[in-house]
């Protein structure tokens, strides 16, 4: 099998160079070992455990490594540019299909998954690990890590004085052809069901209507807005908080800042779930529940803290040094509203944002 | 076979329409808005061709008819953007002409670098060479004896380039025009990294809704007229086209002041911006993210799946070649349209072959179910790699057999008759007679396949199975993460990939001569 994550079978089979063979053989090697190390407890796998992951491979490989290593399940990932896709292909090929977890990087999917019966039920123990709020209320679906909804901008060119108080004077605060976003991002599309849940269908239209007059700049995610953002594109940002620390780890001179805005629980300042679910059509079913459970183990929660700078959902792991602790009095944690993404994209659609 | 590969995507189109409905049941795709979107790909086909011609015809004219200090190593500097995917070089550009970037902060721009402007400067970029190797073939082929005859009669530069030049040339800019449009109506990588609204991005971005066979038509309505246009004008419009640039055997012009000025920004742009700016970024973008402590992803694995696609893609692609190149070479009459499907297939884009086989292997995958000893039909092509690589064969053939079929001409007929009659057996034939002609013509085409399957995009990224990713992919993704560093480190693989291939073709064609 060609492509099989399995490195030693293809060097055999194409007789690639020898230092090719070495630098990546060596994974294999790692993992058949400890395979055999691995506890009575991890479940006896043969196959590999198929993860459709809606969180980019810079952001999550190294967790999945990290899996493989610690309970020697191989794993094969489909990561996508685009979550909705990764879950409308769970739904369209049902039981046919060959994904084992859907990894998504927002909620939303999630929910809708879990709504039409494409997730199956997951262990209350393991649901229990973390707060109610941070879990589907019908045990399909559970959050790995939050992050805060944020404004990302440019202290030098924007002062934040300027910034709005609430996300509804977004549209007005800023110039035409200075503000970005990421209609395609499923961080977005949660968001907009949220506003659709807490503003109601026409104010989110008159909203949306309102940015689309701000000559928005389109970006396919969030963190190349904190890029635009840094180098001069556009002023402000509409992103996750995360961003902004990730890409300051890899280049300290990026000039952005980011912002909550002030008004208690407004619907701005979201918290939104990475989250994961066992597929229902899954034959993998130990190994995925393995998967899940590895997420939540303090290992990966503190990989989600100090190496992707989210908050854990696990209690008791601690922040990286750059994150500001959760303002709870600013920030909304439910997860409910973000859900009904059907009349979301729909929305969307008609405005020519999809 | 090549009719059956041309329609598997048109096929796939068809039957996407008639995939179930996903988790959201969108409304119909507004055709109003489709409109514009045409005109907008039909606006970028425009103006990147005729860019393209004015600059290329400039800079084989420089190469061909004058000499000027530098004016050598510059010719064969100019045609090394090749070498650089559209995809890198407009993430490196739309970084580096940001307004705080480099080149964007030294010329105080307000703007960023993204939309139809830019899209037209980096494919402009991108296809100045193609047009530079065909004008310049062209040049070659005017006759030195007219030229010294019109010298004689005092004729100046710029009148001979009229009168004997331009007529002349006519029919290969009409053909450099048409295959300069089909490529960037084709691009998806340039528009994709710099968000300009074209029917290839629109279509990779409608990918899994039920009405975007209408955006894959509108593809298909604007490639096969430029496709029939270019086939019509190959016999009379295509020159004999030579790598590398040379020097014709007129006594060249001394080019100085002004001209000479405006020739040095010509070059300022295709190699300051087109090679040198983009290897130093992705330098520079390593570098920066080593001395900030960044992690970076893994990229052994990337590297190797690159080069696994890349080799065992160019072998199968110059394998599937065979088949159309030796039907052609032994009934050349009703070859022509074996040769027509080939080419055909090849013009289409390759998000759009992408897209057809994606759906098509769905379908196949919900009628078919589940197969081959309890996995599905789907896992088990899926996993071999098999949809991948008929996308890279459909995308490819033409190169293949454009290769192929001259190497089979090669073959001495009455070595092959001797042998036969001696009795030597097919196997020792094979390997006395045809093997040693074809050798020289196959490796340096399977060398140019395994580049371009190496750099090779929308394919790769829409067809390569789950837990792979190749450097192109990588670069990709990478950039669309805002992490730099890790795409210029895979940048300057692929880039290294790229060049030791094109090194080896370069050393066997040196060798062969």
């Amino acid at each position: 099998m060609l492509f099989v994550d399995s490195s030693r079978t293809v060097l055999l089979s194409f007789l690639l160079p020898l230092a090719v063979l070495t630098a990546c053989g060596a994974d294999d090697s790692g993992r058949e070992a400890s395979a055999q190390a691995s506890s009575d407890s991890t479940p006896s796998v043969t196959d590999p455990l198929t993860v459709f992951s809606g969180r980019g491979a810079v952001l999550v490989a190294p967790l999945m490594e990290m899996f493989e290593e610690q309970t020697g399940i191989p794993v094969e990932v489909r990561y996508e540019k685009s979550t909705q896709a990764l879950a409308n292909r769970i739904a369209t090929e049902g039981e046919q299909g060959d994904a084992d977890v859907f990894f998504a990087q927002d909620s939303g999917w999630l929910g809708a998954l879990a709504e039409a019966g494409h997730l199956a039920p997951l262990p209350s123990d393991m649901l229990s690990r973390v707060p109610a709020a941070y879990r589907d209320p019908t045990g399909k679906w559970i959050g790995v890590s939050g992050r805060a909804r944020v404004l990302v901008y440019s202290p030098d060119r924007f002062p934040v004085e300027k910034l709005p108080k609430t996300l509804a004077g977004l549209p007005f605060a800023v110039e035409p052809g200075r503000v970005g976003w990421a209609p395609g991002n499923a961080s977005f599309q949660a968001h907009v069901s949220a506003l659709r849940d807490l503003w109601g269908e026409e104010e989110t239209r008159a909203w949306l209507t309102a940015m689309q007059a701000a000559e928005p700049k389109v970006y396919p995610k969030n963190s190349p807005q904190v890029q635009g953002v840094s180098n001069g594109e556009i002023d402000v940002g509409w992103v996750n908080h995360y961003y902004l620390h990730k890409l300051r780890a890899a280049d300290p001179g990026l000039q952005a800042a980011n912002y909550s805005f002030r008004t208690p629980g407004d619907p701005g300042n979201l918290m939104m779930l990475s989250g994961v679910g066992r597929v229902a059509y899954s034959d993998q079913g130990p190994a995925a529940e393995a998967f899940i459970d590895f997420l939540l183990s303090p290992a990966a929660q503190a990989y989600f803290a100090t190496e992707t700078f989210e908050y854990p959902t696990v209690s008791g792991i601690a922040l990286h040094p750059d994150v500001p602790p959760l303002d709870e009095e600013l920030v909304r944690a439910d997860q409910v509203s973000l859900t009904d993404l059907s009349g979301t994209i729909v929305l969307l659609r008609e405005l020519g944002l999809q | 076979m090549v009719l059956g590969l041309g329609l598997l995507p048109i096929a796939g189109i068809g039957l996407s329409a008639y995939q179930p409905p996903g988790l959201v049941v969108l409304p119909s795709l507004d055709l109003a808005r489709l409109g514009p979107v045409v005109l907008r790909s039909l606006a970028l086909a425009l103006c990147v061709s005729s860019l393209s011609l004015v600059l290329g015809t400039a800079l084989a004219w420089l190469a061909e008819k004058t000499r000027y200090p530098g004016s050598v190593i510059f010719a064969r500097l100019g045609v090394l953007p090749l070498a650089i995917p559209s995809y890198l070089l407009a993430g490196i550009l739309r970084e580096e002409f940001a307004p705080a970037g480099t080149l964007g902060g030294w010329l105080g721009s307000l703007d960023g670098f993204t939309g139809f402007g830019p899209c037209v400067v980096v494919l402009t970029l991108a296809c100045t060479p193609y047009a530079q190797i065909l004008v310049s073939a062209g040049l070659r082929a005017i006759p030195v004896s007219e030229e010294e005859a019109a010298r004689s009669l005092g004729a100046g530069a710029g009148r001979r380039f009229w009168v004997l030049g331009v007529p002349r040339l006519r029919p290969t800019w009409a053909f450099a025009l048409m295959l300069i449009a089909l490529y960037v109506i084709s691009d998806f990588g340039a528009v994709a990294v710099l968000d300009c609204r074209v029917l290839t991005w629109e279509l990779y971005n409608a990918r899994g809704a039920r009405d975007a066979y209408r955006i894959a038509l509108a593809v298909v309505a604007c490639v096969i007229p430029l496709f029939a246009l270019i086939r019509g004008l190959q016999g009379s419009g295509e020159p004999q086209v030579t790598l590398g640039v040379g020097r014709s055997a007129s006594s060249p012009l001394r080019l100085r002041g002004a001209p000479l000025l405006l020739a040095y920004c010509a070059h300022a742009f295709i190699v300051g911006l087109g090679v040198i700016v983009p290897v130093l970024s992705l330098i520079r973008w390593v570098v920066l993210g080593w001395s900030a402590g960044a992690n970076f992803a893994p990229i052994g694995p990337q590297l190797l799946v690159t080069l696994v696609c890349a080799t065992v893609g160019a072998a199968v692609i110059l394998a599937a070649s065979f088949l159309p190149a030796s039907f052609v070479q032994q009934a050349p009459r009703r070859g022509r349209w074996v040769e027509q499907g080939v080419y055909l297939t090849s013009s289409l884009p390759g998000v759009l072959v992408a897209f057809g086989i994606l759906h098509l292997s769905l379908f196949l995958e919900r009628r078919l179910g589940t197969a081959l000893g309890g996995e599905s039909l789907w896992d088990f092509l899926d996993r071999l790699g098999g949809f991948l690589l008929l996308g890279y064969v459909m995308r490819f053939l033409s190169q293949g057999y454009a290769a192929v079929r001259p190497a089979i001409g090669a073959v001495d007929r009455r070595m092959l008759e001797a042998a036969r009659s001696l009795g030597v057996t097919r196997l020792r034939r094979l390997a006395r007679v045809w093997l040693p002609a074809m050798a020289p013509g196959l490796s340096a085409a399977y060398l140019l396949l395994f580049i371009s399957v190496a750099k090779e995009l929308p394919v790769t990224l829409m067809l390569l199975p789950a837990g792979s990713q190749t450097l192109a992919y990588r670069i990709f993704d990478a950039h669309s993460e805002a992490s730099l560093p890790d795409a210029g480190w895979a940048g300057l693989l692929l880039l290294g990939t790229v060049g030791v291939a094109q090194g080896l073709v370069t050393l066997g064609g040196r060798r062969v001569r």
